[in-house]
């Protein structure tokens, strides 16, 4: 089982990922299983949601603790100090933007990529719906899912302009995530 | 026990238990959609207005302008011999109880999903149980699911349950708000052909209605013996619709390819020392911690009650008898006897055994807080302590204490 982790804020669509790419894996033949979690709904506010993925049917309904990949649609809530709690060493990093946030001593990456989701989002949609985006990158940057899979089932979330939109915002997210070298400070132990 | 393992063949979905449940409410083809919203349910209702609006759902809607108007207007629908659905959460859920307690007293077969949620004050839309505890002996039929797929195959069993002439019932499917009714996972939608054939027992014709070509009294004054007679044959109503959950079960099976378990579903109970009994979502993860624990050679099971009221007295019973020690998980908190609700009731069945064993209560999840797998762990293993004579408290708070 891998464990993914989405931290963003109401607005950017962090739900909506979450289960746009459950939807993807399931597609492609697995199993997947996904929830948000948010205080009192307000956009602005911070979300998270939690994704499990796996070869058998998924029984957990938790919480994701120890994420096998942390996928940042707003990196500024790095500040909160809790966003890389169990990240396992070795993990996969996506973040929103044109470089990583720093990230804390000892936390251990071992794939980190980067995207310009939010921009790539205001040119295709109009607004900073930034998921669709970001899902791309992920499957470029992880290989978990494939662009095709998530393509597939775009047409259950959006219709009309916003399909078309999103198809092109997942595949610019796909083609312009770069893998970024993570500074080996950031690998310190403390 | 297997249990509601998906078939591959089955057209299956991604989709959160709020849409599992618009979708077999749409299955079921009822006649009037009544709904006033409030979280978690909401997208429930949204779903079931899109269908209409697609041409898919061919139902009355009322929009209310309050939770109580809502169960009345589906009420009023069933007892003129229609189907009718509702749903709420919290307290929308309190704000609708005297026509809680008049469709379950008048016996008007009415099927209500709720997304069950924490109780206020303090002021909080997070996920709990305390909700439908609050409710649990309105006289209601309450069925408890712990996945997406288990929300949807529920309510069809609903109006089984509901509509059968020795039944009449209403029933609440509830669902873990958040856990659930946010949780998208793959659903298998059954084909309408099928549920119209499971369903065929039951529908017009075949329970009395409303009709001025019949008439009825309904609703009616009534006094002393012949209310007394009301509630006796209220109370019987119920211990058939719990006779007829356990049948169902292969029927839906046989129509369906999945068996639920009927009113308790008995996960790894054959050889287990001790039983852990729980309700809802969290028994998924506590099924995950019970499996991790056998690894090590902790013989633990578990008995999931899936029908919470009528309440699964004798099978429950049984699945207790023999062990050494039982452990039962709350979602909500019972002030008069400072514990969880379905502990009580637990209690209340080891009085139908032989002999003793000691039993434990562990409270967690209010308010959304999350049930963790090492939590259920460890009070897998305070179970299996208490079995060995082990001291402690009777009631245990999750991450409190």
């Amino acid at each position: 089982m891998k464990e993914i982790r989405f931290h963003g804020r109401g607005g950017q669509g962090v739900a909506m990922a979450a289960e746009i790419l459950a939807a993807a894996l399931v597609r492609a033949g697995g199993f997947a299983a996904a929830f948000p979690m948010f205080g009192f709904e307000r956009r602005g506010a911070p979300v998270a949601a939690f994704l499990r993925l796996d070869t058998a049917p998924i029984r957990e309904r938790t919480q994701v603790y120890a994420p096998d990949c942390l996928i940042l649609l707003d990196p500024g809530l790095v500040r909160t100090g809790v966003i890389f709690d169990g990240f396992k060493a070795g993990g996969a990093l996506v973040v929103n933007g044109a470089t990583l946030p720093p990230l804390p001593p000892g936390v251990r990456v071992g794939l980190a990529g980067i995207v310009r989701a939010t921009a790539i989002a205001l040119e295709e949609l109009g607004r900073p719906a930034a998921n669709t985006a970001i899902l791309g990158a992920f499957a470029g940057l992880t290989r978990w899912v494939s662009r095709g899979a998530l393509l597939d089932v775009l047409p259950d979330y959006f219709e009309g302009d916003a399909l078309d939109g999103n198809r092109r915002a997942l595949e610019r997210g796909y083609r312009e995530a770069r893998l970024v070298t993570v500074p080996e400070a950031a690998h310190a132990v403390p | 026990m297997t249990t509601g393992a998906l078939r591959p063949a089955a057209d299956v979905r991604v989709m959160d238990g709020n849409k599992a449940a618009a979708w077999a409410v749409l299955l079921c083809r009822p006649d009037l959609l009544a709904s006033y919203p409030i979280s978690p349910q909401t997208p429930l209702l949204e779903q079931l207005y899109k269908f209409r609006a697609e041409g898919r759902l061919d139902a009355e809607t009322v929009e209310v302008e309050g939770e109580n108007s809502a169960l009345s207007a589906a009420v009023g629908a069933v007892t003129a011999g229609g189907r009718a659905f509702t749903a709420t959460s919290s307290m929308g859920l309190m704000f609708m109880y005297d026509a809680y307690l008049y469709a379950s007293g008048q016996r008007v077969p009415v099927v209500m999903s709720v997304a069950t949620r924490e109780q206020c004050a303090p002021h909080t839309v997070s996920s709990g149980q305390q909700d439908i505890m609050m409710v649990k002996e309105g006289g209601w039929v309450q069925l408890v699911a712990e996945s997406c797929q288990e929300i949807l195959d529920s309510i069809l069993v609903a109006y089984r349950l509901a509509e059968d002439p020795n039944v009449q019932l209403p029933v609440n499917v509830c669902y873990d708000g958040y856990y659930l009714s946010h949780l998208s996972e793959p659903v298998g939608v059954p084909t309408q052909e099928a549920v119209d054939r499971f369903l065929a027992a039951v529908g017009v014709g075949k329970r009395p209605v409303l009709s001025t070509e019949a008439p009825l009294s309904f609703g009616a004054f009534v006094l002393g013996e012949l209310y007394a007679e009301y509630r006796y044959k209220h109370c019987q109503a119920m211990q058939r619709a719990l006779d007829l959950a356990e049948s169902l079960d292969g029927e839906f099976q046989a129509a369906f390819g999945r068996a639920w378990g009927g009113s308790i579903e008995a996960y790894r109970t054959e050889d287990a020392e001790v039983l852990l009994v729980g309700t809802g979502s969290a028994c998924g993860t506590l099924k995950v911690a019970i499996d991790h624990l056998r690894q090590e050679g902790v013989r633990a099971g578990l008995a999931r009650i899936r029908m919470f009221r009528p309440f699964p007295r004798r099978r429950l019973a049984e699945l207790m008898r023999g062990r050494r020690a039982v452990g039962v998980l709350d979602r909500s908190v019972c002030f008069g006897w400072n514990s969880g609700h379905l502990y009580v009731d637990v209690r209340a069945t080891a009085a139908d055994l032989e002999a003793r064993m000691p039993l434990v209560n562990f409270i967690g999840g209010l308010a959304g807080a999350d049930i963790r797998r090492e939590m259920l762990e460890d009070a897998v293993r305070t179970t299996v302590a208490r079995g060995r004579g082990e001291p402690g408290p009777e009631v245990v708070w999750l991450g409190l204490e």
